[in-house]
């Protein structure tokens, strides 16, 4: 197994309040690990530092031995670092399959010539595009709202809205911000089911939040870091995670 | 062989007829209506010249004309050449703002800049006593339906080209300024440049009274009833490129791309969209346009020669295309157009219908613009269809009535009723005042005569269909 995404040393302050005082992680192909902790504990922050959506003060995150730190979101995600929110950002005018049709890469309509002079390439990939975006919100149970605006939809299935999008993005790391807070319970597990399925077809990576112990611990994550205050605090199988105390203390209080 | 052959010719005829039989005609049918607005707006534009002479509806145009309801065809042109460019100006304004989101309230500053490098391109500019370039000479090529200078013509291009790449530099500046913060950018730039322009470098812009250059259209050697029909179609046929390409970027893939950072800029940035490139590329291709109709706006006065002055930097042409495409519906490129277009035949009716108190049909589109915005957020394309109902029942019952008016001697009865002073300064013995008048009641009825039949229908007659009791099978 070999390390795809390497974190290192990753500092965040904002005034005097230190977010995150030193994270290390690391990521190997085609695993799923989760990254859990009590309440304004940084995992959402380490998130926007990875996806580019915030600048660390101090710290290196290299995708496949490629320094990510100084690159733009976009480029980002070009190299295949894809998120979610746990306040979903979707368009809200734009309607949901409009939604999945902006993340796609590489698309020959947002480019002006090719789409003029490539038209048969271009009907092809649209189409190709259409039916990926289909089906993917049929897995998700939400086809028939493709043409509503997102701004219509219900909490739970902005969420899945969300998850499609990002799926839409061929992504290598997906990194997903709660996925299944809000989402009844069955579609959970599908949902983790898929993320599953999705690491073993797609040769995926995925990084999960999540505050649902349970779920996290039963359901088939590989690894899972503990944060606590800016700082891992353990690391390992859920099984072993289960047992330390320091995990326990960090949870529950001493 | 002949049997064979009649075969084969019955089996080509057969194909074609499932071929035919396969099309989905109601599926055709159902895109054209979609499309009939647009088909109509081309329509009308294209054919606005012969339209007194066609078959069925010439006519009644004709009779419209000589009743002074609709205007002569000498006042079409005019209004007519007005709107193509306008509609380039305000197209170019909703790609900005209400595609990508960045709210210009500045655009005529693009808009005078591509004026004036027009004009220097065409008359050479001197800086200082020392030439930076020289005007360029007459250069007529023949067209088809007419003939024009060619020189001017790349002249309006490169005035366009140099807003986009000035327009470009100040949104690497802007970039990172979101809302409010790049409207007041964007509203300062045409004060400055107007104050520049009035003030420090008044040897090269002319101030108010302006720069004089040669024309596009040739003028010589034609009437000028002739020539103004010739520059209308010429402007029609640039417009319609512009318009066509602004609306192509905006349905591609690219427009989707740019509403996504209207919507949400961080989740775009974490989508793989360039932000920056979409918002300059924005900027540029609508200060492009906005310059084009800004070198067309030098062209369109109505002399043998065409002026340029700082009223392109004024305020008030900033913010024509906020209140037309607000009142159009904002995001959209019918919307513009379709405000632009009633927005200026009302300006029309209304400048002659309220004629005792000059220049006040701008504060009446201020009333209806603060209606809209009150009822209509979304502006007109996205309106209620109670109250887009309304508004094709007043105009149509406007213009039924005055063709019927002198019928019943509705004009003197009005004239009795109300003094001669009319009724909120609408002139009633002018046949535009009473269109107005007419338009105004009609649509008051058309919007409430729903809701009145419904309740009428309530007090007297009770639910309809009123269904006997039905008792479910047991």
């Amino acid at each position: 197994m070999n390390t795809i995404l390497e974190v290192a040393q990753l500092k965040k302050s904002f005034g005097g309040l230190h977010v995150l005082r030193d994270i290390n992680f690391d990521l190997n192909e085609n695993e799923i690990i989760g990254l859990i902790g009590p309440n304004g504990c940084g995992k959402s922050t380490t998130f926007n530092i990875l996806a580019g959506n915030l600048d660390a003060d101090n710290g290196s995150i290299k995708l496949y031995n490629q320094e990510l730190i100084d690159l733009p979101p976009y480029q980002r995600n070009l190299l295949g670092l894809s998120r979610t929110y746990q306040n979903t950002r979707l368009w809200r005018n734009l309607t949901v399959i409009e939604n999945l049709m902006v993340t796609p890469k590489n698309q020959i309509g947002a480019r002006s010539l090719p789409s003029l002079f490539k038209r048969k390439a271009f009907r092809k990939q649209e189409k190709d595009l259409l039916d990926k975006a289909y089906s993917t919100l049929e897995f998700l149970e939400i086809t028939h709202m493709a043409n509503n605006l997102t701004s219509e939809l219900s909490g739970g299935q902005s969420k899945l809205v969300d998850l499609a999008r990002v799926l839409m993005s061929d992504p290598k790391v997906l990194m997903l911000d709660e996925p299944v807070a809000g989402v009844a319970p069955p579609l959970a597990e599908k949902i983790f089911q898929k993320v599953r399925e999705m690491r073993e077809q797609l040769n995926i990576s995925v990084i999960i939040i999540e505050h649902n112990m349970d779920f996290i611990l039963r359901k088939g994550v590989d690894r899972i870091f503990v944060m606590a205050a800016g700082v891992v605090i353990a690391k390992g199988r859920p099984d072993e995670i289960k047992e330390m105390s320091s995990v326990i203390e960090a949870y529950l209080g001493e | 062989m002949s049997t064979n052959k009649s075969n084969t010719t019955n089996d080509t005829m057969k194909k074609i007829k499932d071929r035919i039989s396969e099309v989905n005609w109601s599926y055709h049918w159902d895109r054209i209506k979609d499309k009939g607005g647009y088909i109509v707006f081309v329509l009308t534009f294209i054919f606005i010249k012969q339209i007194p002479y066609l078959p069925i509806i010439g006519n009644l145009i004709q009779d419209a004309q000589n009743r002074n309801i609709i205007p002569n065809i000498e006042t079409l042109n005019s209004l007519f050449i007005h709107m193509v460019i306008l509609l380039i100006f305000i197209v170019s304004w909703d790609l900005l703002s209400g595609y990508s989101g960045q709210v210009s309230f500045g655009h005529g500053f693009f808009l005078g800049l591509g004026s004036y490098f027009t004009v220097y391109y065409i008359n050479g500019l001197t800086v200082n006593g020392r030439a930076l370039f020289d005007g360029k000479s007459e250069n007529f090529i023949n067209i088809g339906f007419t003939t024009i200078d060619l020189n001017v013509f790349t002249a309006i291009l490169v005035g366009a080209t140099v807003s986009a790449i000035i327009s470009i530099l100040i949104g690497l500046i802007t970039l990172r300024l979101k809302g409010t913060y790049f409207a007041l950018i964007t509203l300062i730039l045409p004060l400055i440049a107007l104050n520049l322009a009035k003030n420090l470098w008044e040897e090269y812009t002319g101030g108010d009274l302006g720069l004089q250059t040669r024309r596009l259209v040739k003028q010589e050697d034609k009437e000028l009833s002739q020539i103004v029909w010739e520059e209308y179609y010429f402007y029609l046929i640039i417009m319609f490129i512009s318009i066509g390409i602004m609306f192509w970027i905006a349905k591609s893939r690219f427009g989707l791309a740019l509403q996504s950072i209207r919507e949400d800029e961080l989740a775009a940035k974490a989508s793989g969209i360039n932000v920056r490139l979409y918002k300059l590329f924005a900027m540029g291709v609508s200060a492009f346009f906005a310059g084009i109709a800004g070198g067309l706006m030098v062209q369109s006065v109505g002399s043998p020669i065409g002026v340029v002055n700082v009223g392109a930097f004024e305020t008030q042409t900033s913010f024509t295309p906020v209140i037309y495409t607000i009142l159009g519906g904002i995001g959209t490129i019918s919307g513009p157009i379709m405000g632009t277009i009633i927005l200026t035949i009302a300006i029309y009716y209304l400048a002659l219908g309220l004629i005792q108190y000059p220049m006040i049909e701008l504060r009446a589109i201020a009333i209806i613009l603060i209606l809209i915005l009150r009822f209509q957020p979304r502006g007109l394309i996205k309106a209620d269809k109670q109250l887009k109902n309304g508004l094709y029942i007043g105009i149509f019952m406007a213009i039924l009535i005055s063709f019927v008016e002198e019928l019943v001697n509705l004009p003197q009865l009005l004239a009795t009723w109300f003094d001669d002073e009319g009724i909120f300064g609408l002139d009633i013995l002018n046949i535009k005042g009473r269109l107005i008048f007419y338009f105004f009641i009609n649509t008051i009825i058309g919007y409430f005569a729903p809701d009145f039949i419904r309740w009428a229908r309530l007090k007297t007659w009770g639910v309809w269909p009123s269904l006997p009791d039905f008792d479910p099978p047991k």
